[in-house]
């Protein structure tokens, strides 16, 4: 569920983040087009410019030639002025012709030579009408005539004589200029620049060849450019989404669109979009598989606490025999598993042992011990050697501990069928508690050492006979080495006694109970170490158990 | 080592090492050692075998309280130094250590003396 809701969550963000950048994208991708139009725009304009400086210094020059004898009109010598417009068509690159007609646009004089005759009326020409509103003046496309048609402009200047008078007009004709431009600019640029006339006739096209007059006075950015607009747009061109930009030719009239195919203009939408997509994957990756492996993990560390749970509860038996009260607390503060164990058994005598134990160190692995020597301690009881036979669980201390600092103290006990004889061995154990009618007794000795120390041999055995009223009491050291009340002082064996003493001074089993169980509840911030306590008192020596089938004919007779 | 009323669990244990001229490693112990302050006891022990420590004192005058854990580490400093020919004394006049040794039997296993001096000439020996 958390995947789901993280996922979308995700896409809801990735998506947002997507169309912020590709917006920030396209916006930069369109003013580098737009760029690119108005900076074409200027270029085309430049050259006009130094073309048509280049046009006039030659019309000044007409104005030094010499004029005719008795002319009544001003005019120039003939030869004079094709000298000079031969000089022109050799020294201006990029001409291919140059005239000069008259004022009234008849022509005089043309380099190379016209095929039209001089006196030829030119006024209806396009540069003609344009002249007479601004010269210079840059003319619209057209096809000249000749043996190839080809498509040319023509840049008209006036020419004037030294006393300001209109000698006439001085014409160049272009055929490759813009052409080259847009071939040459366009491909450096990676896009299709178009420069149109005033007209809107296609002058020069990146790529374009044909020599045929084609207009685009009818696209409505080229008509905004004529209309004296800059601008960019996406749109569609011949069927492919294009960026389009345009603008004018400052002086000319003439304009200018540059194009680019979206896919190109926009060519980092693409990369950005990997990239944001990449990103969102990386984030996706963790969702799916991070956060099922940290599920794992986690569920993992449930399976090990059940685990934990498991050999917690192999450190007891299932069930406690009657009369033999336990309590067992696993310390809360270390999280940890504990290393004490306790188990009460039937002996094949009928009578009834107990073990209290304790591994030292704590973890799964004195969990393990621990309950491998309940194990093993309840298959000696059974055989009914539980008490005799502890060197049996030194080999198993050494046998399964992993670490060899590793070892364990237990105190086991039998009490017989009729409840009147107490055996007990201690192998390093602190001493259990006899509650009597007289009081309390400690069960000091005899006593051997803890298990896992080395050969130790067989602990020695200590017998006692027990009066009516009694109660045996078996604990950890985590009993007396607790803290009671949150004090520094531990309880100490001579805590647990008073503790097991009324105020009239008898020994009561009940009480030490309830007090340690107060103990393991009540201590503030839980136990440091583990706690195990047994008390097992006569009423574990049931009626059922002591009147037998035979004694009970015996009774009945 | 911290302050007592902030950290109940680890007050007062410290621990303090001294190489003597003779070549015994003497580690003095002081405070409480237990669950949560014998790891500190069992890496400065195992640091000072590593290098060479053979003859150990672990000297407990000023320790109150040993834990089981606690006399493990020392149960596995004994193990660790036998097949290296080496030897461990512990010096300890605290009662209630000293009984502790009793209970699980280690009085047996380990040497324990009252002084320093005891414990240097024991291992030197």
């Amino acid at each position: 569920m958390a995947i789901v809701s993280g996922l979308a969550l995700l896409i809801v963000f990735t998506v947002f983040v997507l169309q912020l950048a590709e917006n920030a994208v396209r916006r930069e991708a369109e003013g580098r087009v737009r760029t690119t139009a108005e900076l074409s725009a200027r270029l085309v304009g430049e050259q006009s410019l130094r073309f048509y400086e280049v046009v006039s210094a030659y019309a000044t020059r007409l104005a030094d030639l010499p004029t005719p004898v008795r002319a009544r009109l001003p005019a120039v010598d003939h030869a004079a002025l094709l000298a000079t417009l031969q000089d022109m068509q050799q020294e201006v690159v990029g001409i291919s012709s140059v005239a000069f007609s008259d004022r009234l646009g008849r022509l005089v004089a043309a380099v190379p030579a016209s095929s039209l005759p001089p006196g030829t009326d030119l006024s209806g020409r396009d540069w003609y009408r344009g002249i007479q509103k601004v010269s210079p003046y840059l003319s619209r496309a057209y096809i000249a005539a000749g043996a190839q048609p080809r498509k040319v402009t023509v840049e008209a200047v006036k020419a004037f004589d030294r006393r300001g008078r209109l000698l006439g007009i001085l014409t160049a004709t272009e055929t490759q200029r813009t052409q080259t431009f847009t071939d040459t600019y366009g491909s450096e640029v990676g896009a299709t620049v178009t420069v149109t006339d005033q007209a809107g006739v296609v002058v020069g096209s990146t790529g374009d060849t044909s020599e045929r007059l084609v207009s685009r006075a009818r696209d409505p950015l080229v008509a905004q450019a004529l209309r004296g607009r800059s601008g960019v747009r996406l749109g569609n061109v011949d069927g492919r989404r294009t960026v389009s930009g345009y603008a004018p030719v400052r002086g000319t009239g003439w304009t200018v669109l540059a194009e680019v195919p979206a896919s190109q203009a926009f060519a980092d939408v693409p990369r950005l979009r990997v990239t944001l997509l990449l990103g969102a994957g990386v984030v996706a990756f963790l969702l799916f598989w991070m956060v099922p492996l940290l599920a794992g993990r986690l569920s993992r560390a449930r399976d090990a606490l059940g685990v934990s749970e498991a050999f917690q509860r192999d450190l007891l038996p299932q069930q406690m025999p009657p009369g033999v009260h336990s309590l067992y607390r696993a310390s809360e503060r270390r999280m940890l598993l504990g290393g004490d164990f306790i188990d009460a058994v039937r002996t094949p005598d009928g009578g009834l042992a107990i073990l209290v134990g304790d591994v030292c160190g704590h973890g799964p692995r004195a969990a393990a011990l621990g309950a491998s020597l309940r194990a093993g301690w309840r298959t000696l009881a059974s055989a009914g050697v539980g008490i005799d036979r502890l060197d049996l669980l030194d080999l198993l201390v050494e046998g399964e501990r992993r670490d060899e600092d590793v070892f364990a103290t237990v105190v086991c006990a039998w009490i017989s069928e009729d409840g009147r004889t107490l055996r007990y061995a201690i192998a390093g154990h602190p001493p259990p508690l006899l509650l009597l009618p007289s009081g309390t007794v400690r069960l000091e000795g005899p006593r051997g050492a803890a298990l896992g120390l080395g050969a130790t041999g067989q602990r020695p055995t200590g017998e006692r006979e027990l009066p009516p009223g009694w109660a045996l009491v078996l604990y950890t050291d985590g009993l007396i080495e607790a803290r009671p009340d949150g004090g520094r002082e531990r309880l100490g064996v001579d805590g647990l006694v008073a503790w097991a003493t009324d105020p009239d001074g008898r020994a009561d089993a009940e009480r030490l109970m309830q007090a340690v169980a107060r103990l393991a509840d009540e201590t503030p911030g839980g136990l440091d170490d583990d706690l195990a306590l047994v008390v097992v008192d006569t009423s574990s020596i049931s009626p059922g158990v002591r009147t037998t089938a035979t004694t009970r004919s015996i009774e009945h007779a | 080592m911290s302050d007592p009323s902030v950290d109940p669990i680890t007050f007062d244990f410290a621990l303090a090492e001294e190489r003597l001229p003779n070549g015994a490693h003497v580690v003095a112990v002081s405070g409480e050692v237990d669950i949560f302050t014998a790891p500190d006891l069992k890496r400065t022990i195992a640091l000072a075998i590593e290098d060479g420590a053979h003859r150990l004192v672990v000297d407990l005058t000023n320790t109150r309280f040993l834990d089981s854990t606690a006399l493990g580490v020392l149960i596995g400093a004994v193990k660790r130094l036998r097949p290296l020919d080496g030897r461990l004394a512990i010096v300890n006049t605290e009662p209630s250590t000293a009984k502790t040794f009793q209970i699980t039997g280690l009085d047996r296993i380990f040497t324990i003396v009252p002084t320093r001096d005891e414990a240097v000439s024991a291992v030197s020996d």
